[in-house]
């Protein structure tokens, strides 16, 4: 496969992982570019034993990693000021995206590449490094994170939109 | 209730569509018990309908792929510059040097190109492609030519530069340009090529 392939199939792909793990269009945007500048250079070296779009993956993750630590912010923030930015009054797209970039890495990963990039449990613990009951534990925990910051248990938002 | 925790692993797998018979089973006469898994069971199935609701797909940001190929392109002649020329262009100033300083009567001679425009991997608009080059010691035997995507576009036989103003817009893309110096046969004599992208006019300013 050449470079203008793995650029034309994945980067859509890529890009709303990023942002799903992010939360932000722009640092999703520089973060991107700079996992596709970072893999093309590395391209040569890629044997193939796992696939392009695991390869990719962790290039991005590494890079939100040092993106976060650039910006003095955490990739683990649960911070309660993004929290409370985040729930009253906003629509609930802005909302839940926040909240799931406020998750924990371990939690956010299996549910930013559920359903952002629409992946199945076994091709989730392909891609993370993981066993498929690990994913499933996983998501369940970071689904029941969510559905407290949501206040879903008690009823606070509406089942509709 | 008990298994309660590992029931609550079957429901997110319930919702996500990924459980197996037996285990669907095991969560139908579970729920039919257990009126905090059934609870539990309607929350998930909330949860996950929310979830498919706002997330949606994002779109890529404008010339997201432009400006990777430019940035791409960049380091491919900074390496090759870097990497190789710098050598190369000190040994060769180096050997110019001495020769013309104990033949002063010596001069290279040979027909070199050198591109005016457009720059190395510029984004130019759709309405303004020209495409300039120059040729030092040209002999008159020779001429030049432009290539565009490998299709000749111009030619030129007596002078010094060559010139094409693309006379319709063209389309946004990627195209790589070659000018050839050739000689009677039509070998190419010399040649120098570059990449440039082409954008829809106003948009360039953006990039």
């Amino acid at each position: 496969m050449q470079f203008e392939e793995v650029v034309t199939m994945y980067s859509d792909k890529l890009f709303n992982m990023v942002f799903g793990f992010t939360g932000n269009y722009d640092d999703a945007s520089d973060i991107t570019q700079e996992t596709l500048f970072l893999a093309y250079k590395s391209f040569g070296k890629f044997r193939g034993d796992s696939n392009i779009y695991t390869w990719l993956y962790r290039i991005a993750k590494n890079e939100c990693y040092k993106h976060f630590n650039k910006n003095k912010t955490s990739l683990m923030p649960l911070n309660a000021e993004i929290i409370k930015e985040a729930v009253p009054d906003v629509e609930n797209k802005l909302r839940i995206q926040k909240l799931i970039s406020t998750l924990p890495v371990e939690y956010r990963e299996p549910i930013v590449l559920k359903y952002y990039n629409d992946m199945p449990y076994e091709e989730i613990a392909n891609t993370i490094g993981v066993p498929v009951g690990t994913v499933r534990s996983r998501l369940a925990r970071g689904k029941e994170m969510l559905e407290k910051k949501l206040n879903l248990r008690a009823g606070g938002l509406p089942a509709s939109h | 209730m008990k298994n309660c925790d590992n029931i609550k692993l079957l429901i997110q797998a319930f919702v996500d569509n990924e459980l197996s018979s037996d285990e669907q089973k095991i969560l139908d006469s579970h729920i039919k018990e257990c009126q905090d898994c059934k609870t539990e069971l309607e929350n998930a199935t909330i949860l996950n309908k929310l979830l498919k609701d706002n997330i949606k797909k994002v779109d890529l940001p404008p010339y997201f792929e432009a400006k990777l190929w430019a940035r791409i392109e960049r380091e491919k002649s900074r390496k090759f510059s870097f990497a190789k020329l710098i050598p190369i262009t000190v040994s060769l100033i180096c050997v110019i040097f001495v020769a013309v300083f104990s033949f002063p009567h010596l001069k290279t001679g040979k027909p070199d190109i050198y591109i005016v425009s457009p720059e190395v991997n510029s984004i130019v608009p759709d309405n303004d492609v020209t495409i300039s080059a120059a040729f030092y010691n040209k002999p008159k035997s020779q001429e030049a030519q432009i290539l565009i995507n490998d299709e000749v576009v111009a030619r030129e036989k007596e002078s010094d530069q060559i010139i094409y103003t693309s006379d319709k817009n063209m389309k946004e893309g990627y195209y790589k340009m070659k000018i050839q110096l050739i000689d009677k046969n039509n070998k190419v004599v010399k040649q120098k090529e570059q990449v440039f992208y082409v954008v829809p006019d106003g948009k360039d300013s953006e990039l």
